[in-house]
């Protein structure tokens, strides 16, 4: 058996009167997968940071390699080979591949960097790690997968061997995922130990040795992924059991009579979206499969309202009978639309904001004379969604920043389902949450749609689409590649032609 | 013995109060009392080089700007521009622009003013109206040029706001040295206005200070209150904090970008009345001594928060007098002290971020006997 490499002993932190990490113990061997699972707002990044020197903890102890230690910042720890690649990556964009690979430890000589050998450090580990990233190209214009690849050099380059992993895989297309789970088997064999923290429990049995599993703020277990499923992690995780995700809960279908609530005909964008056209009935879940960046962002602008096509001929998006090419985003809202965007961070919320404010950014148009902020009304809401969503926050004061992130999520599903829309845009609405969560988000969506509201949901999850999904489209280079209808009855054997539409 | 420190602090404070007491913070945070610690002792140094003993300097420079009535008056006269000019810079700022024009954006509703008191002096009170919104619609307009020109042509504020500052005051010159000039002054400047235009004194002893000044407290007020309080104020709150997010919860950034430039525009244009209407009661040369750019610090020093720039302007206007006192009481220091004194607290307030970061340090050393 080899040695512990890493250890915490009785870690405690507080914000506020929230306990982030309650008593918590945590043992890393040397050389192994370590994934760490758990609710949102278990602690598990708070978990993270104390480990990498971002935050002090309050209590308890850290041991490396045996030794007694104490990080004043993350410079401590990665001078003891500690590295972590955070959920949000910590790249400049606008600085090239290399000058980030060497930012913060530039090799010099009398002072000057020295870009030669910096140049030749970033192919040896290129070389070593099995990848290849363009060293004179802008951050901006990589993709996220290689973003990450990026993240991972620049740990190895700064001889880190103990690496942690944030939900790394949230954001990747599957494709990625998968190359990115063999980079990791890559690293375990040059000898690196590995911290992982994923939502995704298939991805734990995948790639993990051991498996700790944290519930509010404490360890609960720890356990060889080899002695273990899928099932029993996800009971452990939620402390019930939850249905598994590909599982599908059939919605009551009702034929809802009705004219369509959203009909889109040959619309188009200026950067991928070429010539679609489909419509969405009243209580209808329309699935919009395909690899992410195949123009369903664009799709999603321009149906709320963030852009407005250009009149191209014959275009025209009709919802509820009304022509809304012109309309903007306020008046789309009024009328019933609701959106829950991809990008929580860039798009859904202001961090900086407190938890009413950013209900107040979403919902706004639904108060009457929005003249004064009508903050008394949003606090209640607020107050509210908090409680049917198990939404973990100290108060409705809080800043969306302080919120884990699943939390954050459920905070924008409440928002756009208080206006009780009738057609609801949903972009990734479940990135990031725990599978708990999912399960009542997921069971919320049903709901609504039985009582009549439309659905559009894109996701690049095939199983989040199966699961939910009266009809599906395939979105391949801004084109319908494929369309699924009966998705209910065919269920899981459509997988593999969806997936073939999708490349 | 526990390797890390126990922080038992602030775990039972909660709810609304833990919240707010965080702006308290912001505003006299431990970095902040440090850094105005540090410009004083600087400060001391320069009475210092000049020979002079720096506890009499500061106590000239205190019982000069707030030792008598009169002072006081006198202390809140000068704070009176600032106030506003402080205003100006920070609610653009709050949705992240950069306002260097106020200084071009006062002189252009001075114009304003003047034209309204030049042409049409006999209208009674009806005069005084049509010179006060001449000029803050002469500051608002003036001022959303620059904001137009960013929300449609993208071009940076900080270019086109210097530009225009040359704009305003080329003009005003124009104005007072030919096609206004009084005929009967040696000075660059218009006749004096009729009387029905003078804002009133407040009579704080001998003191010019007069009404402008409550309407800088009023306007500062109302800054706070639109900004936390209405829908329009979120608005650009949340422009400046999030343009993408407010793009899709339905917000236009370009009407946000040119509304804050056009408050902005509109509180310089209270600099104008201050002067004019309340103090020299014509336009003349050199009635703005850089209030548009001393804005720029005082707005830092408030934390661009409307409340916190009326406490701000106050310690500039302080020291603007306190720094003539100094020239009568003392041998060899003049009101010039004053700019070194500004100029000190400019670069210190800069330098907080640093201070903090060296606070930082400071408290983890002493946490941790190594
Ligand atoms: N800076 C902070 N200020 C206040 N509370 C915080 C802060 N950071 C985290 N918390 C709280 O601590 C708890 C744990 O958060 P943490 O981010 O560690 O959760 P997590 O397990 O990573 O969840 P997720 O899966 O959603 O990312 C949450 O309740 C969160 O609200
Ligand atoms: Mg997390």
């Amino acid at each position: 058996m080899s040695s512990l490499i890493l250890e915490a002993k009785g870690i405690t932190k507080r914000f506020g009167n929230v306990v982030a990490n309650d008593r918590v113990d945590l043992s890393i061997r040397e050389g192994e997968i370590h994934a760490i699972i758990g609710e949102n707002g278990a602690g598990k990044s708070t978990l993270m940071k104390i480990l990498y020197g971002m935050i002090a903890p309050d209590e308890g102890q850290l041991l490396v390699r045996g030794k007694s230690v104490h990080f004043e910042s993350p410079l401590d720890a990665l001078s003891l080979g500690i590295g972590m690649v955070h959920q949000h990556f910590m790249l400049v964009e606008r600085m090239t591949v290399l000058e980030n690979f060497i930012l913060g430890s530039e090799p010099t000589i009398n002072g000057i960097v020295d870009e030669k050998s910096a140049l030749q450090d970033l192919k040896n580990l290129m070389l070593e790690a099995h990848t290849e990233l363009p060293s004179s190209s802008l951050v901006k214009f990589l993709s996220v997968g290689q973003q990450q690849r990026l993240e991972i050099l620049k740990l190895l380059y700064r001889k880190s061997d103990i690496l942690i992993f944030d939900e790394p895989t949230g954001v990747l297309t599957p494709q990625e995922v998968d190359q990115f789970l063999k980079s990791l088997r890559d690293l375990k064999a040059r000898g690196k130990t590995i911290l992982l923290i994923t939502h995704k429990l298939n991805e734990v049995m995948a790639v993990a040795d051991q498996v700790t599993v944290m519930r509010a703020g404490k360890t609960v277990s720890s356990l060889a992924a080899s002695s273990t499923d899928v099932k029993e992690l996800a009971t452990l995780l939620v402390g019930r059991e939850v249905r598994a995700f590909d599982e599908r809960k059939v919605k009551s279908v009702k034929k809802l009579s009705g004219a369509p609530v959203l009909k889109v005909e040959s619309l188009s964008g200026v950067k991928k979206l070429k010539s679609v056209s489909f419509q969405i009935n009243p209580g209808e879940i329309l699935g919009i499969a395909g690899i992410e960046g195949n123009g369903q962002h664009e799709l999603v602008q321009m149906l709320s309202g963030v852009k407005v096509h250009s009149h191209s001929q014959g275009a025209s998006i009709q919802f509820l009978n009304m022509k809304i090419d012109q309309w903007n985003v306020e008046k789309r809202k009024a009328a019933g639309m609701a959106c829950i965007p991809e990008d929580r961070h860039h798009e859904g919320l202001i961090l900086d904001f407190n938890l009413v404010e950013n209900f107040y950014l979403g919902s706004r148009v639904h108060f009457d004379i929005p003249t004064l902020l009508p903050f008394k009304e949003v606090t209640a809401l607020v107050e509210k969604s908090i409680s049917d969503f198990e939404i973990k926050a100290k108060s409705p004061f809080s800043k969306a920043r302080e919120l884990s992130g699943g939390n954050q999520q459920k905070v924008i599903v409440a928002r756009e389902l208080f206006g009780r829309p009738k057609l609801l845009i949903a972009a990734q609405p479940t990135r990031g949450v725990d599978i708990g969560a999912i399960e009542r988000i997921h069971d919320e969506l049903l709901k609504r749609a039985e009582e009549g509201m439309a659905i559009l949901l894109i996701s690049s999850e095939l199983d989040e689409i199966l699961s939910l999904s009266d009809r599906v489209l395939v979105i391949r280079n801004g084109e319908i590649s494929a369309e699924f209808s009966d998705v209910a009855v065919q269920g899981p054997d459509l997988r593999y032609e969806i997936g073939r539409a999708m490349v | 013995m526990l390797p890390f420190k126990v922080q038992t602090l602030d775990t039972k404070l909660v709810g609304r109060w833990y919240e707010r007491r965080s702006v308290v913070k912001k505003i006299i945070s431990l970095p902040f009392m440090v850094t105005v610690l540090v410009a004083l002792t600087a400060g001391g140094i320069v009475s210092l080089l000049a020979d002079e003993n720096p506890f009499k300097v500061y106590s000239i420079l205190f019982s000069g700007s707030f030792g008598s009535i009169e002072a006081i008056g006198y202390t809140l006269f000068y704070a009176t521009p600032f106030i506003f000019t402080g205003l100006a810079v920070a609610i653009p700022y709050r949705v992240g622009l950069f306002n260097i024009g106020a200084e071009g954006q006062l002189y252009f509703a001075a114009i304003a003013l003047a034209a309204m008191a030049f042409y049409f002096p006999s209208a009674g009170i009806f005069s005084f109206f049509l010179a006060i919104a001449a000029a803050i619609l002469g500051g608002a307009l003036f001022a959303a040029l620059p904001g137009i020109f960013k929300a449609y042509r993208g071009s940076h504020e900080v270019i086109t706001t210097i530009m225009l500052n040359f704009v305003a005051m080329s003009l005003s010159n124009y104005l007072i040295l030919y096609a206004w000039k009084d005929p009967g002054s040696q000075r660059p400047e218009t006749i004096i206005f009729s009387e029905s235009t003078w804002i009133p004194l407040l009579h704080l002893g001998d003191s010019p200070l007069n009404y402008s000044f409550i309407l800088a407290l009023i306007s500062a007020v109302s800054c706070w209150f639109f900004l936390e309080k209405t829908d329009l104020g979120f608005q650009l709150r949340a422009v400046g904090q999030n343009p993408s997010a407010s793009k899709v919860a339905g917000f236009s950034v370009k009407k946000c970008i040119v509304l804050s430039m056009m408050i902005g525009g509109a509180m310089a244009s209270g600099v104008a009345m201050n002067e004019i209407l309340g103090n020299a009661h014509r336009l003349r040369d050199g009635f703005s001594q850089g209030y548009g750019f001393i804005g720029i610090a005082v707005a830092f020093l408030g934390r661009g928060n409307p409340i916190g720039i009326i406490f701000s302007a106050i310690f500039f206007g302080a020291l603007y007098r306190g720094a003539g006192e100094l020239e009568i009481e003392t041998h060899r220091m003049t009101r010039d002290f004053a700019t070194v004194m500004q100029a000190i607290f400019i670069a210190a307030v800069g330098c907080e971020g640093l201070v903090a970061l060296l606070l930082n340090k400071l408290k983890k050393k002493k946490g941790d006997p190594k």
